[in-house]
């Protein structure tokens, strides 16, 4: 349904600075994205509806509204309610996994990750659902 | 024919190859994998044939044995550990018989010097790699005793343009350079539409990787914060057992780092967070049960994690304080518990890395592993024989005339020759205060900036280190040559050497197997190594990436880009370098000698402070050679200019004017200092013994003179002869 080739705009969520500045930074220097940041679940929720994104990449463990939270609230809203999601998170065990894969995620991105190969990541979780 | 043991899969195998040979070229790109561990003979195997050659895998000698009867290989790997015949025994069987089949052995362990030798010179080992065996470099090796089949198909390495290619370049800051090369070749018109697309890419990925880096040294700043956090959430937590919202905090912190930090680079950083949380997780409020366990293994992940989040703050701070603040690393030498608090304040004010150590043995071994650019000796401690005998042996150790700093803190009484003699740049008598350690510290700082920037150049080819000697040398650059890698690890201890220049191939063992065991040290791995290889091709470049070296040049080396490159990799500037150095006593040449000379006494006419200047002569050194046998005057020569350089003051000047005459150079004492010193030196001397090519041992005598700025002298020339004068109207003899 969505490949890589479709995508032009990506929202990035995470409450971390360190961590929104390098997938940016890996993002935007290697592949022609455009990329735009939130710090909260919240704040990603307006973003995403300003924006429209073609990608949501969202961070699970966030102070407030965590990772899994904002995604039930994506879902409620029309507008958002089919945009790609593919969590960030420093714990990935297999139950969480199929947990967040459940939840309706196309993946998930494992922390600490590489900023040089995360495009290749992403891709390849795309093509994989 | 075959053994009893020969499997039959392997006969099999073997059958193939034989006929398969017959077909084949006079080349012989058969190769016999003997290794009991079938992982590493499957790896090997499958890595070999992919480049086309032919290979038959043995699990032990026995089966080896049979399959070199069956047919003569081109080379043989063979495995140290074996079952039953180990790997050294079966070679020196094979050589009874066959003294020119190649042979490559893997070890897991880096071996010895002597069972080096015997392997290379006595087996005719051709290399000796390390197990794991890094593949890319392995087959590198291989292919330079062997080279595979022409028709062998393409290297693999060939299609990667990956990561490799980019990381070294942005190591060897050399992004703005290759940003320019590609540049130029996107610009030029016959650049194929393919190659562009390629080239856009890989510039891409050199800028965001810069980019990175970049982002990454803003990062280290706030590590020490982010990990102290984590410390007190932790902290919290532990004082407050019952509280499980402090529990979560400290996991929530823990659990930040870990992505943070791992996603930065800082693995280790990450692991140790990683394992905070994990304990964390494990422990139970509502239990005291093995809750103790659980919390010190909490405390020692913090522990570490601290000094590994210290030392890259450190590291990072001195790369980039260099041009600024410069600081310095001092060893000190006091009772155990002496002092502790106003030397670690003295040493945060004046920017210092202190260590502490609490008596003479200790701090002669702590020299010897490490180098430190200063010590501060409490003269209490002083008790090996011989007054200030500390001093000079911990200069002996760190081959060089660091600064020192004495503490008289029993209070004897000490001559102003005695201190300058035995080296202190600073001298505390009774008190010892945060503020006059301090003071101390700084002053060594600004004594101890003349080091000379080195380099250790590992070749086998005399000729070549010669000429590497011949660019370097005159540069400011301090050359080693190492013409035995296998002895690496001790000369890096002994000469502490800025850079590496490592050549590729040598005899039994390659550069990149000095490369990788360097890199698996600490306290080596910083060390940039530039690799010298007959190869440009991008299969040697690769290797020597792959290997972890900095940078790597072309045989024939060119003198420019020698230079040129040397001074990129070498972290520390050379322009600051104005010394040149006597190749014999290693002090300063009459001509340097000159010119720092004429600096001092510029200074101390300034601050109208007296300058003196002593000249030391070694007597009858004209007829030493003939006396005592060749080179005999050469070795006099260096043991006076090695004690000159253990003792004085890091900042007197010590040189050779011509043959057997030095001259030292003391601002701001008088003559009279230097005639007392002239007594101290004379006493040391007399200790020292000279072997004569008769096999007895024969002594020397020193003559002294001197002469004293402004009053004999108001330049340098002015001051020698009329020193070198007093010399010849004197005819005292030690």
């Amino acid at each position: 349904m969505t490949s890589a080739a479709h995508i032009k705009q990506v929202l990035l969520v995470d409450d971390d600075q360190n961590i929104r500045t390098l997938a940016q930074m890996g993002l935007e220097g290697l592949t022609d994205w455009k990329v735009d940041l939130a710090a909260s679940g919240a704040e990603a929720i307006s973003k995403a509806t300003e924006l429209q994104p073609d990608l949501i990449i969202l961070d699970v463990m966030m102070p407030g509204m965590d990772g899994p939270t904002t995604l039930s609230e994506l879902r409620k809203v029309d507008s958002l309610n089919s945009i790609p999601v593919i969590f960030m998170t420093a714990k990935a065990q297999t139950h969480e996994v199929e947990l967040y894969q459940k939840m309706g995620a196309k993946g998930i991105i494992t922390k600490p990750f590489d900023p040089m190969t995360l495009p290749d990541d992403i891709q390849g979780i795309l093509t994989k659902s | 024919m075959l053994g009893e043991a020969w499997s039959y899969q392997n006969a099999e195998n073997l059958c193939q190859l034989i006929t398969l040979g017959q077909t084949m070229s006079e080349q012989n790109t058969y190769i016999l994998v003997i290794d009991d561990d079938k992982g590493f003979r499957d790896l090997v195997g499958d890595l070999l044939k992919s480049r086309g050659y032919e290979v038959v895998l043995a699990r032990s000698a026995k089966e080896a044995t049979a399959a070199m009867e069956a047919k003569r290989p081109g080379l043989a790997v063979v495995d140290y550990r074996l079952p039953e015949v180990d790997g050294m025994t079966w070679i020196t069987k094979v050589r009874e018989q066959d003294d020119t089949l190649p042979i490559v052995l893997c070890t897991g362990n880096w071996c010895d010097q002597k069972t080096f030798n015997w392997l290379r010179n006595i087996l005719k080992v051709s290399q000796v790699i390390q197990k794991p065996i890094v593949p890319e470099l392995f087959l590198h090796t291989l292919e330079n005793i062997i080279p595979p089949p022409a028709d062998a198909p393409p290297s693999p390495i060939e299609e990667d343009t990956g990561s490799f290619k980019i990381q070294p370049v942005l190591d060897s800051a050399q992004v703005e350079e290759s940003l320019e090369q590609i540049e130029k070749m996107l610009a030029d018109e016959s650049t194929y539409p393919e190659e562009i697309e390629r080239l856009k890419k890989l510039k891409r990925r050199i800028e965001t990787q810069n980019a990175i880096k970049k982002a990454r040294e803003t990062f280290i700043k706030t590590l020490p914060d982010a990990w102290g956090e984590v410390t007190i959430a932790v902290k919290r937590a532990r004082e407050n057992p019952r509280n499980l919202r402090l529990l979560q905090d400290a996991m929530g912190v823990a659990h930040k780092v870990k992505g943070t930090a791992g996603s930065y680079g800082f693995t280790k950083v990450g692991q140790f967070a990683e394992r905070i949380e994990d304990f964390l997780i494990t422990v139970d409020p509502h239990t005291e049960t093995e809750q103790e366990v659980i919390w010190a293994e909490v405390i020692r992940c913090v522990v570490e994690g601290t000094q590994i989040v210290e030392s890259i703050a450190r590291e990072q701070g001195t790369a980039e304080d260099t041009h600024k603040l410069p600081s310095i690393s001092c060893l000190a030498v006091t009772p155990e518990g002496a002092y502790p608090g106003p030397l670690k304040g003295a040493a945060q004010d004046a920017n210092c890395e202190l260590d502490m150590v609490g008596s003479s043995v200790g701090a002669i071994v702590k020299f010897g592993k490490q180098e430190y650019d200063s010590a501060l000796i409490d003269l209490a401690l002083d008790t090996t024989s011989g007054r200030f005998q500390l001093a000079r042996e911990l200069r002996q150790a760190a081959k060089r005339s660091i600064p020192l700093c004495f503490v008289n803190s029993k209070e004897e009484s000490y001559t102003q020759a005695d201190i300058v003699y035995g080296g202190a740049s600073v001298f505390l008598d009774g008190d010892v205060t945060r503020g006059n350690l301090s003071e101390a510290m700084q002053i060594m700082t600004v004594a101890g900036q003349m080091r000379r920037p080195r380099v250790l150049c590992v070749d086998d080819d005399p000729l070549l280190s010669g000429f590497v000697e011949s660019v370097l040398i005159p540069a400011g650059i301090k050359v080693r040559s190492l013409n035995e890698p296998i002895v690496i690890l001790d000369v890096m201890n002994e000469f502490q050497p800025d850079l590496l220049l490592l050549d590729v191939i040598m005899p039994g063992l390659t550069g990149y197997e000095v490369c990788r065991l360097l890199k698996s040290h600490d306290e080596w791995k910083q060390v940039p190594v530039i690799f010298l290889t007959s190869k440009s091709d991008s299969e040697g470049k690769r290797a020597a990436f792959t290997a972890g070296g900095t940078d790597f040049l072309s045989k024939p080396v060119l003198v420019d880009e020698l230079l040129s490159r040397v001074k990129a990799h070498m972290s520390k500037t050379l322009s600051e370098v104005s010394t040149r150095v006597d190749p014999q006593s290693k002090v300063l040449t009459h001509q340097a000698l000159a010119t720092e000379c004429e600096q001092l006494i510029n200074l101390c006419g300034q601050q109208s402070q007296s300058l003196s200047m002593g000249i030391v002569s070694i007597v009858d050194f004209e007829e030493l050679d003939t006396l005592y046998g060749s080179f005999s005057a050469e070795h006099v020569v260096g043991k006076l200019g090695e004690l000159l350089k253990e003792r004085f003051r890091a900042e007197d000047l010590r040189g050779r004017l011509e043959d057997g005459k030095f001259a030292i150079i003391l601002a701001g004492e008088p003559v009279d200092t230097v005639n007392q010193v002239f007594e101290l030196l004379k006493e040391d001397w007399q200790k020292m013994w000279f072997p004569s090519a008769r096999g007895n041992e024969f002594q020397t005598a020193l003559t002294f003179s001197t002469a004293e700025f402004p009053l004999e002298g108001d330049n340098f020339e002015k001051l020698r002869d009329y020193a070198l004068r007093g010399l010849k109207n004197r005819s005292v003899l030690s």
